[in-house]
């Protein structure tokens, strides 16, 4: 039943999702034929190939839905965004490989507050538009502006609900909380060190770390495989640490990694002693672009994962590869 | 003296490829000006997942307004970020839209 539920809700999401055309006609009808409930959406699918004990074949996948419900008069940067997504490891054989796990989330975003550099101190003079028209560096003056202005650290703010399960909707748990987030370019070249030795193309450069920091109060942990472990305390805190960052490498790959760690807070003593107070999540990804067409991309990815994913925490790895599709 | 469509259109095709590659938060994968017109917009390289991708959007179209008013044109960061979320827009029709809402200041 909860399968039929989900699968309805995610086909209404994905029809409004789908849905999305800008145009500047403002007659009535016009209005209504193209108005969507979320104005940004992204839809990704990775298509992989695995070991045959953990069932041969399966899909990864994520959406996410945005739309913004308000923003600063005075700093449009700020913006606060309803965000609806879902996103999932799933096998051919279900229960039967420990990564499983599809987590549903409802969330409030708070986007974009820049630390380190306040908008009115801009560190060049201005120039008449006719001379740097005239300027024949005007491309790298331009970059070069661009990075004498670039604020060092941008933090964001969420706060959310989500169900996290497993494919078969069987154990699940209901998590609510909030992280601090933070985008910086500090440690970028540092990160970037071995990885440019590799790089052929000059301008396939790396990302903006992403890291975040958040707590949880995560309830009805009696439907998960861990419940014996509990004696009766279905309710828990927990922490969550996650840091994402993706550098090219060679001519146009593209390598990212992801780190996932969850901590629980005053956790049972049989969860201790199972050393499942503490889970973590690791994974890279090595991806090569095949096509880009119709505001859709087309990769071959490899893909290793290792660690435990919620709701159960039951470690696992795979290697993977096939095909990675964004649209 | 006016301004013509053209001269706007060839400057902030310019400005637009020279802050989508700050070398700080690099966006920009493509290695000249006229592969970058032809890409769309969704082709940048903002991120893998929805969130980031919008958080480096909003980072470019901060430093892109700023860039802009640095050279005596103004294009609000609305009018931009409006722009950027048009992930199957194609760069050179952004630009073209771009070109009708700058305020160009001699």
């Amino acid at each position: 039943m909860k399968k039929y539920i989900f699968t309805t809700i995610f086909s209404l999401v994905t029809l409004f999702a789908a849905y999305s055309q800008n145009d500047t006609d403002t007659s009535f009808l016009h209005k209504v034929s193209t108005w969507h409930l979320f104005e940004n959406r992204l839809i990704n699918v990775d298509l992989k190939f695995i070991d045959p004990e953990k069932g041969n074949f399966g899909i990864d996948y994520g959406f996410n839905l945005s739309k913004n419900i308000g923003k600063s008069d005075d700093n449009p940067t700020k913006r606060i965004d309803l965000n609806l997504k879902s996103k999932g490891f799933v096998t051919v054989t279900g229960r039967n490989t420990a990564q499983n796990s599809i987590v549903n989330e409802l969330g409030l975003v708070a986007n974009g507050f820049p630390i380190g550099i306040k908008g009115s101190d801009i560190p060049f003079e201005t120039i008449p538009f006719p001379e740097a028209e005239a300027n024949p560096d005007l491309i790298s003056l331009s970059s070069q502006r661009a990075s004498q202005i670039n604020s060092p650290l941008w933090m964001y703010a969420d706060i959310h609900l989500k169900h996290e399960t497993t494919q078969d909707f069987k154990d699940y748990d209901i998590a609510f909380g909030g992280y601090l987030a933070f985008s910086s370019s500090l440690l970028t070249g540092l990160l970037d060190m071995p990885f440019s030795i590799f790089r052929v193309s000059k301008n396939n450069k790396p990302r903006q770390l992403d890291l975040s920091i958040g707590i949880d109060y995560v309830t009805g942990l009696e439907n998960t495989a861990n419940a014996t472990l509990r004696d009766d305390d279905n309710d828990a805190n927990r922490i969550n640490f996650k840091g994402e960052w993706e550098t090219g490498i060679f001519k146009n790959e593209r390598i990212s990694f992801l780190f996932d760690s969850y901590y629980e807070l005053d956790a049972p003593e049989m969860i201790k002693v199972a050393d499942l107070d503490f889970n973590y999540f690791f994974q890279i990804k090595l991806e090569h672009i095949l096509l880009v067409k119709n505001n859709s991309t087309s990769k071959l990815a490899i893909k290793y994962t290792q660690g435990e994913l919620p709701p159960n925490f039951e470690t696992g790895y795979v290697i993977g590869g096939g095909f990675s599709i964004e649209f | 003296m006016k301004i013509s469509k053209e001269r706007k259109v060839q400057f902030l095709s310019k400005v637009y490829f020279g802050v989508s590659d700050n070398p700080k938060d690099d966006v920009n994968q493509f290695d000249n000006l006229e592969e970058f017109l032809s890409a769309s917009i969704g082709e940048l390289r903002w991120g893998s997942n929805l969130e980031t991708r919008q958080r480096s959007k909003i980072r470019f179209s901060r430093n892109f307004s700023i860039v802009l008013a640095s050279f005596s044109v103004n294009l609000s960061f609305e009018d931009i970020w409006i722009s950027m979320n048009e992930d199957n827009k194609i760069n050179t029709d952004v630009v073209n839209e771009w070109a009708e809402l700058a305020d160009f200041t001699n």
